[in-house]
C-alpha cells in the first residue's frame, strides 16, 4: 500500500508532505499505518472544503493498494474526526516539500 | 423593498447560497446575516427578533475571547470594547491590532468595519487544534478571527503580528466586497488583497514611506533563524525563507511564467499570490511616498469592483483603469509593474 500525504495552505501557505510505501516500513510502523488507514474510513474520491473560511490548512491523502485507490481532499473545518489520527501520524513523518 | 435577512426565517443553507449570489447587494446582506447569526450563536444569546438598526453603529466594537487551547470557537469573553487591559498579552495584542486595522480602514478608506456597517470584530486567542495542541495558524472562519499560540519552536503567537491580523481581517472585508472565489487565480487574488492591506496597516501604523518599508509578511510570528525572514515577501516573492529545515524554500512565484498549476492549497492561493503581490509592491515603490495613499487607494477601489471570479488580468485592467484617477504617472507605474510580472494591460 502506498500513502501520499500533502498539507498546504494555512495563513503561512507552507507545504509539507510524505510518500510512504508499507513494503518499505518496519513492521511496527507498517501495522500502525495500516490500522490508521483502515479506521480512517477514506473510500472513493472525496473532496470537500469550507466555502466561507479562509487560511485553513488543506489536506490531501491518496491511498493506493492492489485493489483500490481512495483519496480525500479537505481542510481543517471539513476534516472527518476519524481521519485525524492518520493526519497526525502522517504529519510526524512529513517534511517540507516543493509544491 | 429590502429584506432583513438576519431576522428572516431563512435556514443557513439558503443564506449560504444567497451569500454566493452574483448580486452584490444580496450577497452582502446574506453574508452579514450569516456572520451575525454566527455571532449570536457564539455568544449563546437569544436571536434578536427586532429589525436591524436603521443606522450602522459608529466606531470600533471589539470582542476578544479566550479559546483556552481548544478548537471550539469562540471560548469565553475576556475583553470587550472600552474595557481595561487584560493580564494576557495575546488578548491585548488581538484587541490593539484589530483596533488599528479598524482605524486604518476607517481613516484611509472611510470604511466602517468589515461590512461597512459597523460589524463587531470578534477574535479568539489561544486557539488549539483538534488534538489539543497549540494551533500553528491564524484564520478567518467566515464570522470571526482565530489565532493560535504557535509551537514555540518554529512559530510564535500569531497575535504578535499586526500584518497577520490585518490580513485575517481583510479576508472579512473581502467577504463583504468582491468575495473572490477561494480557488485558483481568484483565490490567489483573495490572498493577495489580504497581504496588501495587512502590510499597509503595518506601514500606516509605523508611518513608513514605501521606499523604506518592509514588504515581508509574518516576520513576527516566526522564531528567528538565519533561514527565514517571514512567511512571504511581497517585493521579492520566493525569498522569504531558504533551505529552512522545517519550512523548506519559499515556493512563491514572482512572475506568471512560474505560475503554479497544481491542486495543492486550493490551486495555489498562497503561492500564486506572489505574482500580484510583487506588482503591488513595485507600484508602491515606483510611486514613492506612502503606499496606502495612492497605490493602496487604487487597490482598495479595485477590490470593490472586481467580480468574484476575477483573475489576474481582470485585476490588472481594473487597477490600470482606476489609476487614471491619480494621473498619468500613477497609471504608467501600474502598467509597468504588472508588465514586470508578465501581465500586459
Amino acid at each position: 500500500m502506498q500513502v501520499t500525504f500533502r498539507q498546504s495552505g494555512g495563513s503561512t501557505g507552507f507545504v509539507r508532505g510524505v510518500d510512504l510505501d508499507t513494503a518499505r516500513l518496519d513492521p511496527d510502523t507498517r501495522g500502525r499505518l495500516e490500522h490508521l488507514v483502515a479506521t480512517s474510513g477514506i473510500e472513493g474520491e472525496t473532496s470537500r472544503f469550507s466555502d466561507v473560511a479562509r487560511d485553513l490548512r488543506q489536506y490531501e491523502i491518496v491511498i493506493k493498494s492492489d485493489d483500490r485507490v481512495a483519496s480525500l481532499a479537505c481542510d481543517d473545518k471539513t476534516l472527518p474526526k476519524r481521519v485525524r489520527p492518520l493526519i497526525r501520524f502522517l504529519n510526524e513523518h512529513a517534511e517540507p516539500m516543493t509544491p | 423593498m429590502k429584506t432583513n435577512l438576519v431576522c428572516s426565517i431563512l435556514p443557513p443553507y439558503i443564506l449560504e447560497r444567497l451569500a454566493r449570489s452574483t448580486d452584490p447587494d444580496i450577497r452582502r446582506r446574506a453574508r452579514r446575516a450569516l456572520a451575525e447569526a454566527e455571532g449570536y450563536r457564539l455568544a449563546r444569546s437569544k436571536p434578536v427578533l427586532g429589525p436591524l438598526p436603521a443606522r450602522a453603529p459608529k466606531g470600533k466594537r471589539r470582542a476578544i475571547y479566550d479559546a483556552g487551547g481548544k478548537a471550539t470557537l469562540p471560548g469565553h469573553l475576556v475583553r470587550s470594547e472600552g474595557s481595561q487591559m487584560a493580564p494576557d498579552v495575546a488578548v491585548n495584542e488581538a484587541y490593539d491590532h484589530s483596533g488599528t486595522t479598524y482605524d486604518f480602514y476607517a481613516k484611509i478608506f472611510g470604511r466602517n468595519s468589515l461590512d461597512d456597517e459597523g460589524m463587531k470584530l470578534v477574535s479568539s486567542v489561544h486557539v488549539g487544534d483538534e488534538d489539543g495542541e497549540p494551533l500553528t495558524n491564524a484564520y478567518w472562519n467566515g464570522a470571526q478571527m482565530a489565532y493560535g499560540d504557535g509551537d514555540g519552536r518554529i512559530f510564535r503567537r500569531f497575535t504578535r503580528s499586526l500584518d497577520v491580523i490585518g490580513h485575517e481581517l481583510t479576508h472579512g472585508v473581502e467577504s463583504f466586497t468582491s468575495n473572490l472565489l477561494y480557488q485558483g487565480q481568484s483565490g490567489a487574488l483573495n490572498e493577495h488583497f489580504a497581504d496588501v492591506f495587512g502590510v499597509l496597516v503595518r506601514q500606516w501604523k509605523r508611518g513608513e514611506p514605501a521606499s523604506e518599508a518592509s514588504w515581508v509578511v509574518g516576520e513576527d510570528i516566526l522564531v528567528p533563524a538565519p533561514t527565514r525572514r517571514g512567511i512571504r515577501d511581497m517585493e521579492r516573492p520566493g525569498t522569504a525563507f531558504v533551505n529552512d529545515p522545517y519550512l523548506g524554500t519559499d515556493p512563491q512565484p514572482a512572475h506568471v511564467k512560474d505560475y503554479y498549476t497544481g491542486k495543492l492549497d486550493r490551486g495555489g492561493v498562497h503561492l500564486n499570490s506572489g505574482i500580484p503581490n510583487r506588482a503591488f509592491a513595485l507600484t508602491a515603490t515606483r510611486l514613492g511616498g506612502r503606499a496606502w495613499e495612492v497605490a493602496g487607494r487604487i487597490w482598495y477601489d479595485t477590490l470593490l469592483q472586481l467580480s468574484n471570479v476575477a483573475g489576474f488580468l481582470e485585476c490588472a485592467r481594473v487597477t490600470f483603469r482606476l489609476a487614471k484617477l491619480h494621473g498619468d504617472v500613477a497609471q504608467q507605474a501600474v502598467r509597468d509593474s504588472w508588465a514586470a510580472v508578465g501581465i500586459s494591460v
